[in-house]
């Protein structure tokens, strides 16, 4: 019995010590982490309407059995010049978070992959930026100032697949097809369900909205 | 001294966690898509491995036998969270690609291993210099795995083309690459020992 | 002194059966197949056979001179390996692509185990999957010939393919219609498909060949045909369709029966096709690519030990 309460004694006083330290870990880096997800949404709020002043939401509309979010955007006069649709979808092994902008008429002006944790070297090719950028010119690029800037920031091509699209022409194809979408070699699912994270909350939204 | 030294050098190849001892082989196989990720990895794993040994140590003898593994789990799962949290707030990209395999750092071999078998045995300071050679060691071997495996999967090294024009082979990468590159660098380590 | 007049410890028995006899068997037996794709789809093809049979000699070769064992690969079991993987790969793919998969097959799945007689696995097919895995798309995109070229660009869809993605009566329908049409393009080899498994009339003459000179014995071919079309039948399939089609014939005759990578004794031989043939028709029906053929032997090559153990003949005097 004895040997029970000093067992406890022990582990309590071990967990409560681990308890407070992770509080005060906990206070010193949750306004950076929370941070740090705002910043990935408003940069691709940005991306996708660059002529935007402001953005209005989170605000919430009717898709399917629950509510999805979206945001207003608004211009220089605060007219409203689209929306943005933040849809998320169940992809191979992780959910796949995708913000969308549609203008008022219902033309996608981009995406953007907000999250994703899906296989390396085939899902997740749906954010990879084919880079020009060599090894030895990286290399290179240590000693010259030349170099350095020449690693302009390039959009995904499976992402600007998107822009200018509308309704019908979200559909997944394996072929190329400029009017559709084509999927990622060897990542059907993970094209599918980008495609699919785009497509269900903007049918949604669409009706709504025009009513 | 020399002694000391040991302790520090020895888990960089002779007893190397992954390729001798063959602990820690999960996250070995999961991260090492990319030179990257095996960095951010192996050095957190260095981190929470040091303190540890380093606290275990320090407790060693306060700790009643009959719970000590509940003990060190306690101590290990505090060092992870708090490079779980350090990461996802200072280092957003990194924690988005592996910050899966983060969390599983509490039940890594390598961790409780060398808990048991070396901080639980000896005093704080050897302790520190045993986490740090195994550290060392376990990044080693991630380096050469995801090098390997970057360079032949993805054609890239730190995330920049390697032969420009050449079409890598994707499956490097994927799982199967993952244990190809391992099971090979195993054996070619095994070989050099026998010929000696 | 003569030779006969010999005198050594038992067995006593005399075979002229060796390594290299056995391999250079099978390279004249894969000659015709491999000799009909070269005419059937150009040049080329040949060129690819040549680059897997030099990668395969060559590989072998650096491989037993590192490790300072003997090289021997005047024993052609490097070339059959080579050719073996060369009858893989579509005609029209990238000569690199097989220089790798050859490469990964000797070393990996041949010389990491120990060389010749030790490979758990066929290094052929071990550097099928490796490159099918690595370039899926090279791997199935196959160059036009026979009735097909009427109908597609420059690029076809196998039968099998055709079976999975539209079903059996679109088949037929872009085979004119009538299905001996279809069984007879098969059987010549007027169709798409890998380099060694167009013709199966010019594989079962290679069969031939091998029989002949007692290289293979039939048991292994037979269990995974008659499965294979057995289950095909049962399923409401068309059985004869589903052993001429894809690289079910070419597996069957070379590839299974590989010596090194099948059981030794009759009923164990019988139980290897036997599964092979099961493990074709499943990945076929239920998998997600529509020829399981090479897949289905390397997975039956896994269990290979086990059959061994539980398969033994009767030791004479034991019951």
């Amino acid at each position: 019995m004895k040997q029970m309460v000093h067992y406890a004694l022990v582990l309590l006083i071990l967990g409560g010590t681990a308890g407070v330290g992770l509080y005060g870990v906990n206070n010193l880096t949750s306004e950076r982490i929370a941070e740090a997800m705002k910043r990935n949404l408003t940069e691709g709020q940005k991306q996708l309407f660059p002529a935007a002043a402001s953005f209005d939401g989170p605000l919430s509309f009717p898709l399917s059995s629950d509510s999805g979010t979206y945001y207003k955007v608004l211009g220089a006069d605060n007219t409203v010049i689209g929306y943005e649709l933040d849809g998320a979808v169940q992809g191979y092994q992780s959910k796949v978070r995708v913000l969308t902008g549609v203008t008022t008429n219902g033309v996608i002006t981009g995406i953007k992959v907000l999250e994703q944790a899906e296989t390396p070297g085939l899902g997740a090719e749906v954010q990879a930026v084919p880079s020009t950028r060599t090894l030895w010119s990286a290399l290179a690029g240590l000693f010259s100032e030349a170099e350095k800037e020449s690693a302009a920031a390039l959009l995904p091509p499976f992402q600007t697949q998107f822009a200018g699209k509308d309704l019908g022409g979200l559909a997944v194809v394996k072929q190329k097809d400029p009017a559709k979408i084509e999927a990622i070699s060897g990542a059907t699912i993970t094209s599918e369900a980008v495609t699919r994270a785009v497509r269900e909350p903007l049918e949604a939204f669409l009706a709504w909205n025009g009513k | 001294m020399t002694t000391q030294l040991k302790e520090l050098t020895k888990g960089l190849w002779e007893q190397n966690p992954i390729f001798v001892i063959a602990l820690g082989l999960c996250p070995t196989l999961a991260v090492t898509t990319s030179v990257r990720n095996a960095i951010g990895m192996g050095v957190s794993t260095i981190f929470v491995l040091v303190l540890s040994n380093v606290l275990i140590s320090a407790v060693r003898t306060i700790v009643p036998d009959k719970i000590r593994i509940p003990c060190y789990i306690v101590i290990i799962a505090f060092l992870v969270t708090v490079v779980d949290l350090v990461l996802a707030a200072y280092f957003p990209d990194i924690s988005k690609a592996i910050g899966l395999f983060i969390k599983l750092i509490v039940v890594n071999c390598i961790i409780l291993g060398r808990a048991e078998a070396f901080a639980a045995k000896n005093n704080p300071w050897r302790s520190m210099l045993d986490g740090i050679g195994m550290g060392i060691g376990f990044l080693i071997a991630l380096l050469m795995v995801s090098g390997i495996r970057e360079v032949l999967g993805a054609n890239k090294l730190f995330g920049y083309v390697v032969f420009p024009g050449w079409r890598p082979i994707g499956v490097m990468v994927l799982a199967p690459g993952a244990f190809l590159t391992l099971g090979l660098l195993l054996g070619w380590k095994r070989l050099s020992e026998l010929k000696h | 002194m003569p030779s006969l007049l010999n005198v050594s410890s038992s067995p006593h028995i005399r075979t002229d059966d060796s390594v290299p006899r056995i391999m250079w068997t099978v390279v004249i037996a894969l000659v015709p197949t491999c000799a009909y794709s070269v005419y059937l789809f150009g040049w080329y093809t040949l060129a690819l056979i040549l680059v897997c049979v030099a990668t395969a000699v060559i590989t072998e070769a650096a491989i037993q001179w590192w490790r300072k064992v003997p090289v021997t690969v005047s024993d052609g079991s490097a070339v059959v390996m080579g050719m073996l993987v060369a009858c893989n790969i579509p005609p029209c793919i990238t000569w690199w692509i097989p220089v790798i998969g050859t490469f990964v097959g000797m070393a990996i799945a041949k010389h990491c185990f120990g060389g010749l007689g030790y490979n758990i696995f066929n290094p052929a097919l071990i550097g099928r999957a490796f490159i099918l895995a690595a370039y899926p798309k090279d791997m199935t995109t196959w160059k036009i010939v026979g009735t097909a070229a009427k109908v597609d660009a420059t690029t076809t869809a196998t039968p099998l393919m055709m079976l999975k993605e539209h079903g059996y009566p679109y088949l037929i329908e872009h085979f004119g219609g009538d299905k001996w049409a279809l069984y007879k393009d098969l059987f010549i080899g007027n169709v798409g498909g890998c380099i060694g498994e167009t013709s199966a009339l010019l594989i079962l003459v290679g069969a031939g060949i091998m029989l002949a000179r007692k290289v293979i014995t039939l048991y292994i071919p037979l269990s995974y045909l008659g499965t294979l079309a057995l289950l095909t039948f049962v399923f409401k399939g068309d059985p004869l369709f589903a052993i001429l089609a894809g690289g079910v014939m070419l597996g069957a005759w070379f590839m299974a029966t590989d010596m090194v990578t099948s059981p030794v004794t009759k009923k164990g031989q019988v139980i290897f096709g036997a599964g092979c043939g099961l493990l074709t028709f499943i990945i076929r029906t239920y998998g997600g690519y529509p020829e399981g053929t090479s897949y289905a032997i390397l997975l039956m090559n896994a269990t290979v030990p086990l059959i061994d153990r539980f398969f033994t003949n009767r030791v004479l005097g034991t019951k």
